[in-house]
């Protein structure tokens, strides 16, 4: 025992950690062996060996900080406070379960005692840890949030950002790094150059130690130390445990790679063995007290196993629940909507909108890069820095995956945080908060943890930026479910739509068409707002119906007036809302029209067009009267001289053209 | 060279029936040629071979149903040595199936067989490497848009024959305009379905009474001039180029129908629009029940000769058989006569998307005042029933007076 494994420890405080640790033991033990029973199924990893990083930790936790921890969370679910009975039935599957059995051993999550996971993408959980701290230091909280993360999280670049970000703005978190010296069955020596993590850490700008994880009492002692300082305002701090497990990585994983005599070598260290010789050796605990806490704990198991077996599936009429929660209705109206109509720039129209969100809701924040002391790379943010100030118009680092995940963080810690990405293009270095957190948090928390957080981003070409600030890839969002994806193309929809965004419980991305910001038009005040559910008709017509959204609307509007000219009128639908699509207004449409022309800026293969037109063959098959056609960007990456970008984009004439190819002959 | 296979006559075949063979084996045909009559779920089909040929082979014989793409009969230059039947035989085999100059019975299935036991080829077949004869098939699919077969399905018409105006001469909606619900063409050989043709008939007048406000107009016409002109027109010509009345009636139908446009055309769902033509249709009745409504094109710029001819050829085929589509949808409005079976008057009931029907009741002698006189003479009592959402009686009754006088100067018809 080490010299700071002495402290005057009273008899409760260490028979409280015994406890812990054997809790998170004999629970992952039953689980092992319900597991051979096939009784959970899917991935289980345990920390046996472990436990004393989780139990060292929670120890000082109070009960509204929050925990983000990996998918080998079991002990720390249990220490946080969750019922064995709930764990348990999690892991079973059972709608009894913390997370209506639908996340499983991975996904852990109760919102009573803000245990926001079980998060199975490594790194993945640790900007919503930074976003959680943001929003209590933002709230004026003084409580610290704690997250967990392995060695392997420290190779992921997130990690840099995330902590980047914590450090920068000082934000009351604590990271705990669970150095158990594999990333899966990755030696540490093969993952890192430098195998401390913490000097790291340290580098980047967090006060950072390393501790004895296989000691209960120096992880306890290491981590009262980080979370007073965080939360009495000193910033983050990092803890990185030297510590093993002793089981294989998941059920799946024959060890390979480690040698046996390695382990049993480390079983020496076991953290439970070790306090319990140290406790008998000074008489904190008595005779039977252990054999009556084993006796304690294995009938907590067996009520929970029970508990598990008798609780009830999820009925499958309910798996669409939660994938969203439901929109207010009727949605707020904007608070200070314009009262007469007056000449807008598209630009203008985006800045009302977010200074009014600014103005209106104190929850409101900006974050983004260069959206504050530049203004905005296509200004869209001008002034807004200077009149609300650097804490609410917050410049990032480019680090898109840190921020954005911060983003959602802040969401769930209450905050309505509006994040500016520049580009669709760069929003793919986020991608992993977007669709595998935010989209997926709601119904995999089963609808405890909604993320009501608005991204806004550029998109589309068109000034001759080329090939990496210039694609739609707007149509991979689309694709996830647990999204809305909006995509303003009028003056009315840049001003209101940000408003009726904030009040969507989910995440919302906004999508803001490069070519579209000098679009200025005369802005009719819509004192109640606009909606994002349905789809617009921009222009009737009988004829044929042309679909489209965003920055090729205007060139479906100019096609519509050209085949006018020809005797032919053209439908234009404005899709608007490119997730949850409105279906109803397409297949509305086209039954009258009986044709369609989708223009989508995005490429062809894989695309929103191909989409649009499956719903249309699926929902209005014996309505067509003509295949349907689209016209799409050529499938390049968007070169940069003027001529070949514009040959690239969807053009009027081909719209004109693919809609009397669709005509066939002049009636 | 090739095989003719059982074509696909509309979306919704899956089998045919081989009705008639048109030819027999040694036959030249040449494309275009009818060659045979195939019965489908709906109706008794010509179908016409695509190529110039001697007919080798005749595999199935004469009601027998096979599957759409079965092999019907070899076409080929007459040397009989052309590419094997589709009992291709093989080593052993104790006799070619397929000699020219032989037919193979109706029990013969030889279609099955292949078609169950093909092994499937080893290769992935190439475009490139499909015999050209089972490439024929394709091409005579017919093109039509999904809502042009629902709208060709609900009025009980067959796609072919329809000239497409769609992309890639797809028929489209707007080639079926005037194509009417419940009417179909009356199959050859009596073939057709009775409670099928009974079912479209009712679904049509249904429509029709419950959509259309008709109103209805009737008026007396003495037929004297009409009847005295026939007569001396007759006493010339030789029995097959005598006139009927009907002839009379149809004309100056047509004449008045291309005066008042009101009355012909169509109602759809923009509205009514007026038809650039006359197209009188005339309601036949079938033998054993039924009726169709063929119409005449032009019907008002046709003399009375050609209009006798192709009224008696349009009733024939009506009746046996082999109407175009153009016929069957093209109707712009309906003329129907019960005066045959022996009634005075007949309130028709309008035909849609048609707005008027005029009926024409037993032409028979009646005292009627002429003069300050009564004199015995043949009058006819002449209806309207017409779509009130188009025109107003005002009109109908211009339009049966209009009638009424071209049947005064029959020789100006």
């Amino acid at each position: 025992m080490s010299a700071s494994g002495k402290p005057r420890m009273s008899r409760e405080h260490a028979l409280r950690l015994l406890r812990d640790m054997l809790r998170a033991r004999r629970f992952e033990e039953r689980c092992v062996e319900l597991y051979t029973q096939e009784k959970i199924r899917g991935f289980l990893h345990v920390c046996i060996g472990e436990e004393a990083v989780g139990a060292g930790v929670m120890f000082n936790l109070t009960e509204d900080e929050a925990v983000v921890a990996t998918y080998r969370e079991h002990g720390h679910a249990l220490l946080k406070g969750i019922s064995m009975e709930r764990v348990m039935a999690e892991m079973y599957g059972k709608v009894s379960g913390c997370a209506m059995g639908r996340g499983g051993s991975m996904h852990l999550f109760d919102a009573d005692t803000r245990f926001f996971g079980g998060n199975a993408i490594v790194g993945g959980g640790i900007p919503m840890a930074v976003g959680l701290a943001l929003a209590d230091k933002m709230q004026g909280r003084t409580r610290a949030t704690v997250c967990f993360f392995g060695e392997g999280a420290a190779s992921e670049g997130v990690f840099y950002e995330s902590l980047n970000l914590a450090a920068l703005w000082q934000l009351p978190v604590v990271f705990i790094c669970e150095n158990n010296h594999y990333a899966m069955g990755t030696p540490l020596d093969v993952e890192h150059a430098r195998g401390e993590v913490y000097h790291k850490s340290e580098a980047i700008g967090v006060p950072s130690e390393r501790v004895d994880g296989m000691s209960v009492v120096q992880v306890e002692a290491a981590a009262r130390n980080a979370l007073d300082a965080a939360r009495s305002g000193k910033g983050p701090r990092l803890i990185e445990c030297d510590t093993y497990r002793f089981r294989a990585h998941s059920m799946f994983d024959p060890q390979l790679y480690r040698d046996p005599a390695e382990v049993e070598a480390w079983k020496e260290k076991d953290p439970i063995v070790r306090l319990a010789d140290w406790m008998a050796q000074t008489g904190l605990i008595q005779e039977g007290e252990r054999e009556a806490l084993e006796k304690e704990i294995t009938e907590e198991i067996d009520k929970a196993v029970q508990f598990a077996e008798n609780a009830d599936w999820e009925p499958p009429e309910t798996l669409h629940d939660y994938v969203s929660l439901p929109l207010p209705s009727p949605l707020a109206p904007p608070p200070a909507p314009e009262s007469e109509p007056s000449q807008t720039s598209m630009r203008e129209a985006f800045n009302r909108g977010l200074q009014e969100a600014l103005e209106h809701d104190e929850r409101v924040f900006l974050m983004g890069e260069d959206i504050g002391r530049y203004g905005g790379c296509y200004a869209v943010t001008r002034d807004l820095f200077a009149e609300f100030g650097a804490d609410r118009v917050r410049d990032t680092p480019l680090a898109e995956n840190g921020f954005t995940g911060a983003g959602l963080g802040a969401a769930l810690g209450g905050m309505r945080p509006i994040v500016e990405i520049m580009t669709v293009n760069f929003s793919l270095l986020a991608m992993d908060q977007i669709v595998n957190t935010a989209a997926a948090l709601l119904h995999m928390s089963g609808g405890q943890f909604n993320v009501p957080v608005v991204i806004r981003m550029a998109t589309g070409a068109g000034r001759q930026v080329a090939a990496q600030h210039s694609h739609s890839l707007e149509n991979w969002y689309t694709h996830v479910p647990g999204l809305r994806v909006l995509a303003p193309a009028t003056v009315e929809d840049a001003r209101y739509m940000l408003w009726a965004a904030l009040q969507d419980p989910n995440p919302v991305l906004i999508f803001e068409h490069v070519m579209l910001y000098n679009h200025t038009a005369e802005l009719t005040p819509q004192p109640q707002g606009v909606d994002i559910e349905k789809a617009a008709i921009r222009r009737t017509g009988t004829d044929i119906t042309l679909i489209t959204y965003g920055g090729s609307l205007y060139k479906a509007l100019e096609a519509a007036e050209q085949l006018a000219a020809e005797g032919i009128e053209a439908e234009v639908v404005d899709l608007r809302v490119l997730r949850p699509l409105d279906t109803d207004t397409l297949v509305e449409s086209v039954a009258r029209s009986h044709r369609a022309v989708i223009v989508d800026e995005g490429w062809k293969t894989g695309g929103l067009a191909g989409e649009v037109m499956a719903i249309l063959n699926e929902r209005a098959f014996w309505e067509l009267d003509a295949p349907l056609a689209r016209v799409c960007s050529e499938e390049v990456p968007v070169p940069y001289p003027r001529h070949l970008e514009q040959l690239v984009l969807p053009r009027v004439e081909q719209i004109v053209e693919a809609a009397r190819r669709t005509l066939g002959e002049k009636p | 060279m090739s095989e003719f296979t059982m074509p696909s006559l509309g979306a919704d075949m899956d089998v045919g029936k081989l009705v008639q063979w048109k030819v027999k084996v040694g036959d030249r045909v040449t494309r275009g040629q009818v060659i045979a009559a195939v019965e489908t779920s709906k109706a008794v089909l010509d179908v016409e071979v695509f190529e110039d040929g001697v007919v080798e082979a005749l595999y199935v014989g004469e009601g027998t149903e096979v599957d759409v793409g079965t092999p019907l009969a070899r076409i080929g230059d007459g040397s009989g040595k052309g590419r094997p039947g589709p009992e291709t035989p093989s080593p052993g085999t104790t006799k070619p199936a397929t000699e020219p100059g032989e037919t193979i019975g109706a029990h013969a299935r030889p279609e099955k067989a292949s078609k169950e036991d093909r092994p499937l080829p080893s290769q992935p077949v190439s475009a490139g490497s499909v015999p050209a004869d089972n490439g024929g098939h394709a091409a005579e699919r017919i093109l039509a848009s999904p809502a042009a077969r629902r709208r060709a399905r609900e009025a009980g018409v067959d796609l072919s024959g329809i000239r497409g105006s769609g992309p890639d001469r797809a028929v489209v909606l707007r080639d079926l305009q005037g194509t009417t619900p419940g009417r179909r063409p009356a199959p050859a050989g009596g073939g057709f379905d009775r409670e099928q043709m009974r079912a479209t008939i009712a679904a049509a007048m249904t429509r029709s009474k419950r959509e259309i406000p008709h109103y209805y107009l009737a008026t007396m016409v003495d037929l004297h001039a009409a009847e005295a002109w026939l007569a001396d027109y007759n006493q010339h010509q030789p029995p097959e180029k005598r006139l009927l009345l009907a002839a009379l009636f149809m004309k100056a139908t047509a004449m008045a129908l291309a005066r008042y446009p009101e009355l012909n055309g169509h109602y759809g769902e923009a509205g009514f629009a007026a038809a650039p033509q006359v197209n009188l249709g005339m309601a036949v009745h079938l033998r054993g029940g039924g009726l169709v409504a063929p119409a005449i094109s032009d019907t008002d710029k046709l003399s009375l000769p050609e209009l006798m001819q192709r009224f008696q050829d349009l009733v024939r085929r009506a009746r046996g058989g082999g109407l175009r589509l153009s016929e069957i949808t093209g109707g712009t409005a309906t003329l129907t006569a019960l005066g045959d079976r022996g009634v005075d008057t007949v309130y028709g009931v309008i035909y849609p998307p048609q707005v008027a029907m005029i009926g024409i009741g037993r032409a028979r002698r009646r005292p009627l005042a002429v003069g300050d006189g009564v004199a015995v003479r043949l009058a006819v009592d002449l209806t309207l029933a017409a779509d009130h959402r188009v025109c107003d009686g005002h009109l109908g009754a211009l339009f049966l007076n209009e009638i009424e006088q071209r049947l005064q100067q029959p020789e100006a018809l």
